[in-house]
């Protein structure tokens, strides 16, 4: 069972800017991130090369919730998903696509706060 | 004044101790002789009794100067001083007459040599009992008032001197000078001389108008300094009331401070709580927000994803349950479903049943039956309730919370600020403040006037010294007026007896001069050869020029006569002054007849020297003064001296007689018989 792992130089460089610009931590900006990569229809490159940025504790990144990311990247990829294939791979994969997402979303925002009600708005309404 | 005797100790050729009996008796025996050549040490005892009289004084100096003691020095005997002999000394004994007593002195004038300089000592006794120093001086003043040098200098009559006198007009000054004290006039001078030093002194002439003046002025300067202290006290009054009313204020304000600042101070407060209470909630909120930020929106944000995991899994479960019922039943087990229900009579048709439960059964399965067959979570029990939470979360979270949440931040941000606002302007433009500025300037004004009242305080008792002084002055120079008032009077007084005395003085002196003027002109008609050339002596009563006048009235020129009768004028001249003045005088001549021929010495002795008094000392050369008129004068001799210079032994000898013409035995027993 893998439990770390690293991001790429850009990716750290952007959760850095964005937890200086939103005052939320990485592990929560890289969740959210995780998030709008997996809303995204098309398929996730699953190649990251570049491991020079941050290294996650994977306890700090999924935590309790870890099931549930397993779930959702599984739920995406419609397939039964090893642990390996899960993490890192694929939850990297997501967070590389989903920090770039992120930080244009923030960019079109301009301020945290405007950030988290666009954010909001992308929320599927309904329930079942 | 009579000399009773003289010690000489080392003065002049006198080496060694010499005593003088000077006494007398009577106008008729009143001559004591010393007879001596020239150079025996004649003069140097006329001038040992000047010196035991006056001191300093008999060369001329007022004190005890470096010049009088080289005099001294030059006096004192060679011999002794070369011996190293230490005591150089005049003795002079004396009778005075004073308040109607007979007073015996004793003037003991002695020098010592210390190491080239020299010291005087003067002892005097009176009737044997030693002055104190201060009874010395008082002694001292008085015999110089009462016989001052100028009047001895005539009486110790230096016949050398006597030609030079009368061509020099020494002998008017000699005249002015003492004439006054002869004839007591100068009394009336000392009177005049201490009266206008009184008048000099108060200046009352002079300072009258002045004074005056100035008693105006130091009015005026009075009343301006007292205008001034009474404004300055009224303004003090003042500032008293000002400072009282200031203080009031300040009382009231700080009253007024603490009542509002009061109230203004809950109010302060209560916004400082609702600001603190909003932004705690705030606080709150936006803690809950990021809560749900962190943990929920993720999931919210792929809710639908979510679901479909949620759906995922339950077709996954009941996948199973359908796997298990097809694992646990077959058809038979329909066909005994079915014989039941027919054998218990709910359905009737029996012979149809393999047909009906192989129907059954497809019915059955068919209705366990779902569309997706390939699982992809497998998830545990535990797993999906996992899911079933989250979704169910994500379910009850409401996007629309935080965005409210967010915008009511805004709102409650905008709402502390303006409370801050509020509280910044309270602070700033309060009634609070405008107290403050009253209490403040309350304050300064206070300060203010108390550092005026301190000023005025300090003018005040500046003004009230100057009063105090200007007063003192004020006051003093009033007495002065009033006491020059009183001497204005004094003065009118003094004026007048200034008056009066000089005008008897004058009278006094013309008078006595008259007589002076008669009485030598008797005494020159009487020792004149030419009898009856002069027949009159005039004296100048302010000049004191002397002028003689013939027979005819016409002026005889003093510089026609000759060096004899230039001697018989100045003798006459001294004799009828001293006899005017009626003092009693020793008369010392020295080389008194020293250019007179036989008739002149004759008349002299016969008619000059009985009259002169009580005492005559004469000093003379054994050719001024032969045989022949020492018989003459021989009767109203008491005592002779014959002083001799010997070479031999540096010092003189002295005899008991008159050269070789009277008996020493004849002497001694004159001696002795007195």
């Amino acid at each position: 069972m893998q439990f770390r792992l690293k991001t790429s130089k850009a990716t750290a460089d952007r959760l850095k800017d964005l937890q200086n610009a939103t005052g939320l931590t990485p592990n929560i900006l890289a969740r959210i991130a995780v998030a709008l990569s997996l809303k995204e229809p098309q398929p996730v490159s699953p190649i990251v090369k570049d491991v020079s940025g941050l290294e996650f504790n994977r306890n700090t990144l999924t935590g309790s919730y870890d099931f549930v990311f397993k779930a959702l990247i599984s739920q995406r990829e419609k397939r039964e998903l090893s642990d390996e294939d899960y993490f890192p791979v694929l939850f990297n994969a997501h967070l590389e696509r989903g920090c770039k997402l992120l930080e244009n979303e923030y960019n079109y925002a301009g301020n945290s706060q405007k950030l988290i009600t666009n954010l909001l708005d992308k929320i599927p309404g309904g329930s079942d | 004044m009579k000399f009773n005797r003289l010690r000489i100790t080392n003065i002049g050729a006198f080496y060694g101790n010499f005593d003088f009996d000077l006494r007398t008796f009577n106008a008729n025996q009143n001559v004591v002789l010393f007879g001596g050549k020239n150079g025996a040490g004649k003069t140097t005892i006329l001038e040992s009794i000047r010196l035991a009289l006056f001191g300093p004084l008999a060369y001329g100096y007022k004190t005890e100067s470096v010049p009088y003691f080289d005099k001294i020095s030059s006096k004192l005997n060679s011999y002794a001083v070369k011996n190293r002999e230490n005591k150089f000394q005049v003795i002079l004994d004396l009778e005075l007459v004073e308040n109607l007593q007979r007073n015996v002195y004793v003037l003991r004038r002695s020098w010592q040599l210390e190491r080239d300089t020299i010291k005087e000592d003067l002892e005097i006794i009176c009737n044997q009992r030693i002055l104190s120093s201060q009874e010395k001086d008082i002694f001292q003043t008085k015999l110089r008032e009462e016989t001052p040098p100028q009047l001895l200098e005539l009486c110790l009559f230096d016949g050398e001197k006597v030609a030079q006198a009368i061509s020099d007009e020494i002998l008017s000054s000699y005249l002015q000078e003492t004439a006054k004290v002869m004839f007591n006039l100068d009394l009336f001078e000392n009177l005049e001389t201490d009266l206008k030093t009184y008048l000099k002194q108060d200046a009352i002439q002079e300072t009258l108008s002045s004074d005056q003046q100035k008693i105006l002025e130091l009015e005026n300067t009075l009343q301006m300094l007292n205008k001034q202290r009474a404004l300055i006290m009224q303004e003090q009054v003042e500032i008293e009331t000002k400072i009282e009313e200031n203080q009031s204020s300040l009382e009231n304000s700080e009253k007024q401070f603490e009542i509002h600042g009061g109230l203004l101070k809950e109010q302060r407060d209560s916004l400082i709580n609702q600001m603190n209470d909003i932004e705690q909630e705030r606080r709150a909120m936006m803690d809950k927000n990021r809560d749900l930020i962190s943990t929920l929106l993720p999931f919210a944000l792929v809710k639908d994803i979510l679901h479909d995991v949620n759906r995922q899994m339950e077709n996954e479960t009941k996948l199973e349950i359908i796997e298990g019922l097809k694992q646990m039943t077959q058809q038979s087990d329909f066909d005994h479903i079915l014989q039941n229900l027919t054998r218990k009579g709910v359905i009737l048709a029996q012979k149809e049943t393999a047909a009906a439960s192989e129907a059954l059964y497809t019915e059955f399965l068919g209705l366990l039956s779902i569309e997706s067959s390939e699982p992809i979570h497998r998830a545990s029990y535990q797993q999906k309730a996992e899911i079933v939470s989250i979704s169910n979360q994500v379910n009850q979270f409401d996007p629309k919370e935080i965005s409210d949440n967010i915008k009511r931040n805004a709102k409650m941000i905008k709402t502390i600020q303006e409370i801050r606002q509020k509280i910044n302007e309270n602070d700033m433009t309060s009634e609070l403040r405008d107290l403050l500025e009253n209490i403040n300037e309350a304050k300064n004004r206070n300060i203010a006037l108390l550092h005026r009242k301190e000023q005025l305080n300090i003018s005040r008792s500046d003004l009230e010294e100057q009063i105090q002084k200007v007063t003192n002055t004020y006051l003093k120079l009033k007495e002065k007026l009033i006491h020059s008032r009183k001497a204005e009077n004094i003065f009118a007084i003094t004026k007048r007896v200034l008056d009066v005395s000089k005008e008897f003085r004058r009278l006094q002196m013309q008078k006595k001069l008259q007589d002076v003027e008669i009485e030598a002109a008797r005494m020159l008609q009487l020792l004149f050869r030419k009898e009856l050339f002069v027949v009159r002596v005039f004296i100048h009563p302010e000049t004191f020029q002397l002028k003689l006048f013939n027979s005819t009235n016409e002026e005889i020129n003093k510089e026609s006569l000759s060096a004899g009768e230039k001697q018989l004028l100045l003798l006459s001249t001294i004799w009828a002054m001293a006899h005017c003045s009626r003092r009693r005088l020793p008369f010392v001549f020295d080389t008194l007849l020293g250019r007179l021929d036989q008739t002149h010495k004759k008349s002299i002795i016969e008619h000059l020297i009985p009259r002169c008094g009580d005492q005559v000392i004469i000093l003379s050369t054994d050719s001024e003064i032969d045989e022949e008129h020492y018989k003459l004068i021989q009767p109203a001799v008491v005592s002779t001296y014959t002083i001799e210079y010997n070479t031999q032994k540096s010092t003189i000898e002295v005899g008991k007689h008159f050269f070789t013409f009277s008996n020493p035995l004849e002497d001694n027993s004159h001696a002795i018989s007195s």
